[in-house]
């Protein structure tokens, strides 16, 4: 459904050197300089998928989103979304996708919703009997009847942004893009916006690319992760498989009493002597341990601190996938 | 044709929505316009009755009462906005919800100015050419050929204020020079006074120069002033116009949009 092969995105941007006497200088000779957002990646969807895809801000993410809609003409390497090369054919390529950047609205703001729906239709040519089924339909799965007649500019972001769901979603397209959905909402809308894309997903098999700072998004939602670094895919695989790749890391936390500084010592060394890679951190007055399962157990480490500080209280955490995209991101794994 | 009705009307339909959506600053726009209209009247008023002549640069008072208010509704139609809207779609990179649709830009702005331009029509031109009839300041033909020639001024003016606008590709403070370019249309168009009054070389500059078709010209025929030849000479000037500013326009923006796919929203 969507082929990106060993696609490259190069910005030009000049270099300023500060001050005026830079800006000036600026006037008569700009230096360039040459950004590589995106990195020779490449990857294939298939129809149906719900793709998490997920890096730090500015690792390429956007970037990606915008070459696939054809917003962006990639550097070199060729995309394909349903057959069409999407900035070649933009037109084309826009009549078959849905699109929701939480960050801006593609709804008319001084217009009652119902208006820019109505205008929505027109644009995206839908025939009247097919527009009235889509229309209750989405109307009814996010709950957007008790606004409907309300003018944009009124409506709060919870209900900006399940408007803007439903308007990436009238013309029924096979792809959806969704860049940061939940972005700044309440847990209930958050929870509502996943059910309705879960839904579209199964009942319509829309195809969705989702990138989100949010991992409970992408653990609730997402069949398959790609994580971007620095312009490059560094993992693309099912979400159950991540673990695998990148350890079965647990956390400990323990709340002592006291501290002393060479027993912590000694417990990072007994720690560090199963597994070089684990780390003992000291924050307030707890202790948190991450380790490697596979490497010392839970139990060894309880048995060890036990003996060493009083334990008031502890609690273990399973590695999850937002602790593996905050090593990604400070570079912990590579 | 179609097509383009039932893909752009709903655009055309929109602004006149937003502007009712605020009826109160309708009306004081409308307010606004009515005082500018009376202080122009009232400087030509002194100048008409201070002299001796009842005809200056072959307008009669009643002809030139009815060039204020006709160019003060054409001035309002072609300025209104499209090159902010640009300018505002590139700065915050709301373009970018544009190109993520199957619309394209230039018509979209086109409809959306369009809607204005009703507004104008039916808040000004329509009335005021009724009134001008009523009183046999014009024809019935006089008033289609206006129309006409109105809605070409219109293409006009967007054409250039689109060109315009894609300067805020390049540079920040657009509104500076925006609104020394407004100023530079206004007097440049006939907008300000009727360009009969310029000197004649500074008359044989702007023949050359676009502006003329935006207001002068539609006003010019609303008053019956060009016959024969010469009418077809105006309109003929405003379809080369039109056909000019779309091959710079074309050449501009295929420009921006590399520039809109190479450095990003």
């Amino acid at each position: 459904m969507i082929k990106v092969n060993n696609v490259s995105k190069t910005f030009k941007v000049y270099k300023k050197d500060d001050g005026l006497k830079g800006a000036v200088k600026g006037l008569f000779k700009r230096e360039k300089e040459y950004i590589e957002a995106v990195k020779d990646i490449s990857f294939h969807v298939k129809k149906g998928e719900i793709i998490g895809y997920i890096g730090a801000n500015g690792a390429g993410k956007s970037t990606t989103i915008k070459m696939m809609t054809g917003v962006l003409t990639p550097t070199s390497g060729s995309i394909e979304v349903c057959g069409v090369v999407p900035h070649k054919n933009r037109i084309e390529n826009a009549k078959r996708i849905g699109v929701v950047f939480g960050q801006r609205t593609q709804l008319w703001w001084d217009l009652p919703l119902k208006e820019t729906f109505t205008i929505l239709k027109e644009i995206y040519e839908v025939e009247d009997s097919a527009f009235e089924t889509r229309y209750n339909y989405l109307i009814d799965l996010l709950e957007i009847e008790p606004f409907i007649k309300q003018p944009v500019r009124t409506l709060s972001l919870g209900q900006r942004m399940r408007a803007d769901l439903a308007a990436a979603m009238l013309h029924s397209p096979e792809i959806l893009y969704l860049d940061e959905p939940t972005i700044g909402l309440d847990v209930m809308v958050k929870e509502r916006i996943r059910k309705a894309i879960k839904e579209l997903n199964q009942k319509f098999q829309v195809t969705v690319i989702l990138t989100t700072h949010d991992m409970s998004d992408i653990q609730e939602l997402a069949t398959r992760i790609m994580i971007i670094e620095k312009g490059e895919i560094i993992y693309d695989g099912a979400k159950e498989a991540i673990n695998n790749q990148f350890g079965n890391t647990r956390q400990l936390d323990l709340k002592v009493e006291s501290f002393d500084e060479s027993r912590i010592k000694a417990l990072d060394f007994f720690v560090k002597s199963h597994d070089e890679t684990s780390n003992v951190l000291v924050d307030e007055n707890s202790l948190k341990i991450i380790f490697d399962q596979d490497k010392i157990s839970v139990a060894e480490i309880l048995s060890k601190s036990m003996t060493d500080f009083k334990v008031l209280d502890f609690s273990l955490q399973d590695q999850n996938i937002e602790e593996i995209v905050k090593k990604l991101y400070q570079g912990g794994i590579s | 044709m179609r097509k383009l009705k039932r893909t752009y009307f709903p655009f055309l339909r929109a602004t006149i929505q937003e502007i009712l959506a605020y009826p109160g600053e309708a009306l004081l726009y409308i307010f606004g316009m009515t005082i500018g209209m009376f202080v122009v009247y009232y400087i030509w008023k002194v100048i008409y009755t201070s002299g001796t002549a009842n005809v200056i640069e072959g307008f009669t008072f009643n002809e030139m009462i009815v060039y204020i208010i006709l160019s003060f509704g054409v001035m309002q139609a072609i300025n209104n906005g499209t090159v902010w809207n640009i300018a505002h779609d590139i700065r915050e990179g709301t373009i970018i919800m544009n190109m993520i649709k199957p619309i394209n830009y230039h018509l979209r702005l086109l409809f959306q100015e369009l809607g204005f331009v009703v507004f104008i029509c039916f808040i000004v031109i329509f009335p005021f050419s009724l009134i001008a009839l009523v009183l046999k300041l014009t024809n019935v033909t006089n008033v289609i050929l206006f129309l006409l020639s109105l809605f070409m001024g219109i293409l006009v003016g967007f054409l250039f204020d689109f060109i315009f606008g894609m300067m805020a590709f390049y540079i920040k403070n657009i509104f500076g020079i925006g609104f020394g370019k407004t100023a530079l249309v206004r007097l440049l168009s006939g907008g300000l006074i009727p360009l009969v009054f310029f000197p004649d070389s500074v008359q044989k500059i702007i023949d050359v120069l676009p502006f003329k078709a935006m207001v002068f010209t539609p006003i010019m025929i609303f008053l019956g002033k060009y016959s024969g030849q010469e009418l077809i000479y105006v309109f003929l000037n405003q379809v080369l116009w039109i056909i000019i500013l779309i091959g710079i326009n074309y050449i501009v923006w295929q420009r921006a949009v590399k520039h809109i796919t190479v450095q990003g929203g």
